[in-house]
């Protein structure tokens, strides 16, 4: 079954589809640059962490069960890689401190006092905490995201395009979250929408890679599909939700959550 | 054995379904005997199992229910989404009493199994329309919501232990938090038989149910109460993928 439905695509057209998916980051910065209230930029970036969430966790079913059929052990195996990947990641770049210390920041922010508390970080240039862990989160997200897009543009390209515009709205989202803290360094919206996009482009190199890779003799596709649903089944559940959860009530998220991830897994079974 | 042609000993199974769901709930308690009080971070870790278990028994019910019926299965899943809102807005907005507990702590138990035994409606119909989805979905869905009743019944039993009450009753209470499970069952499945075009919506009234209780209630509460996410994450990852390895071994 896996292989008879391996697609016909080429290196070019998966350097187009992953370039546009990046590019679409660009579109965040642009959105917040219209919602004028912090209130509002609050709940975008709550509901920015909650899309991309459910964008994630059904990108990571739908590339587990592809293969699942033929190779569970490679599927398995690759999960397995894909968890140490993201765990690692975060220990060995210090993007779990940064985070610690992070979502110490937010819950200052929302405190009655938060507005002082924030004024005074941001006089001591404390405050890019928050924007260096949104820079390396998607500069780390990067890598999964691109392998998902890459591979399951080779192993059936209408679920690679669904995966292509699932993790175009991700993007669009990670922008967002982006831009509401380069904002504060005072980075203006055409600035922060290039930056976003920026952060986003090694997903063209993992995508083309993983597509080259996955699609040379002897390589297991099924592994590396495998790969990129442990990653960001992990990525969604030690990332982005509990981030979504500190932003906004737990009934926004659930909402968005679960909407998000059951259209993306219902949009496979009609389109593909 | 065919469900199609023996309806009444179909339905009679359907209901022991349920009701070895439910009482697998009871084993919640059965900790309690050897942890005198459980962790935070064994409470946060059961939760975390419950929703691996839940959400990848949520995207079986998907998958099925669109075989049958893409859009009907989306509808149905909305469906579910707002039952279990609606559930959840009635209670908040009644008044509780129980017993001789202080109106806080009694407010938290009731919540806590008006909570479990609401939910306890849209597993029991997951038990009923899976026996109309086939042999193989039904005995999934079964041990599945069987095995994920078992950290459920811990949590009740972890707030009920902790007012005071009896493991017994802590198990008798989860049990009855999970009895709407046989009780619905039946009509769930005879429902099913009888209007199988509806089948599709009560795939995705179940599994959107099932998946809105656990980004509502089972996460926040996990990630409220475990020393980091990471924590969380796996024991959550491995058990959504056992799930869908279960599923592929059935």
């Amino acid at each position: 079954m896996l292989a008879s439905s391996l697609s016909t695509l080429t290196v070019l057209d998966v350097l187009w589809i992953s370039g546009l998916v990046a590019l679409a980051a660009a579109l965040g910065p642009l959105v917040l640059a219209r919602v004028p209230s912090s209130a509002g930029r609050q709940r975008w970036l709550a509901a920015s962490f909650a899309l991309a969430a459910g964008c994630m966790l059904a990108a990571s079913h739908l590339l587990a069960v592809r293969g699942l059929d033929d190779t569970p052990i490679a599927i398995l195996l690759g999960a397995g890689l894909g968890l140490f990947y993201t765990y690692a990641s975060k220990r060995f770049t210090g993007l779990d401190a940064l985070e610690a210390e992070a979502d110490e920041q937010l819950a200052a922010d929302s405190a009655p006092t938060g507005g002082a508390a924030r004024a005074e970080r941001a006089a001591d240039g404390d405050d890019r905490v928050l924007g260096y862990r949104l820079i390396l989160q998607s500069v780390l997200h990067a890598a999964p995201e691109g392998v998902a897009i890459g591979v399951a543009l080779l192993l059936e390209p209408r679920l690679g395009v669904l995966l292509a515009i699932a993790f175009a709205l991700h993007n669009a989202g990670e922008g967002l979250g982006l831009a509401l803290y380069l904002r504060r360094w005072g980075l203006s919206s055409a600035q922060s929408a290039c930056l976003a996009a920026a952060v986003n482009l090694s997903q063209v190199l993992f995508a083309v890679a993983a597509f080259a890779i996955a699609s040379s003799p002897g390589a297991s596709a099924p592994a590396i599909a495998g790969f990129a649903s442990g990653a960001l089944l992990f990525l969604s559940v030690t990332e982005l939700l509990p981030a979504a959860y500190d932003t906004a009530d737990k009934t926004f998220v659930a909402v968005l959550v679960s909407v998000v991830a059951g259209v993306v897994v219902w949009l496979e079974s009609v389109i593909v | 054995m065919d469900l199609q042609q023996t309806p009444y000993l179909a339905a009679l199974l359907v209901f022991a379904a349920g009701l070895a769901t439910a009482l697998a709930t009871g084993l919640g308690a059965l900790p309690f005997y050897f942890i005198r009080e459980p962790s935070d971070r064994l409470t946060a870790r059961m939760h975390a199992i419950a929703g691996g278990l839940m959400l990848g028994a949520s995207f079986g019910l998907l998958m099925e229910g669109r075989v049958h019926g893409g859009w009907q299965t989306l509808v149905g899943a909305a469906i579910g989404l707002i039952a279990i809102q609606l559930g959840e807005h009635f209670l908040h907005d009644h008044e509780i009493n129980f017993g001789d507990v202080d109106p806080a702590s009694a407010k938290q138990m009731v919540m806590i199994l008006a909570i479990m035994t609401l939910h306890s409606f849209s597993e029991g119909v997951a038990v009923g329309v899976s026996f109309g989805g086939g042999r193989d979905l039904a005995t999934l869905i079964t041990v599945a919501i069987a095995v994920h009743n078992i950290p459920e019944g811990l949590a009740i039993s972890a707030v009920l232990r902790a007012k005071g009450t009896s493991i017994p009753a802590c198990a008798a209470w989860s049990i009855f938090s999970s009895l709407p499970q046989p009780l619905m069952a039946v009509p769930a499945f005879v429902f099913v038989e009888l209007f199988r075009p509806f089948l599709p919506y009560g795939l995705g009234f179940a599994a959107g149910a099932m998946v809105y209780m656990v980004f509502l209630e089972l996460l926040p509460e996990a990630y409220a109460l475990a020393d980091d996410a990471t924590d969380v994450g796996l024991w959550l990852s491995g058990t959504l993928g056992a799930m869908v390895i279960f599923q592929l071994l059935l």
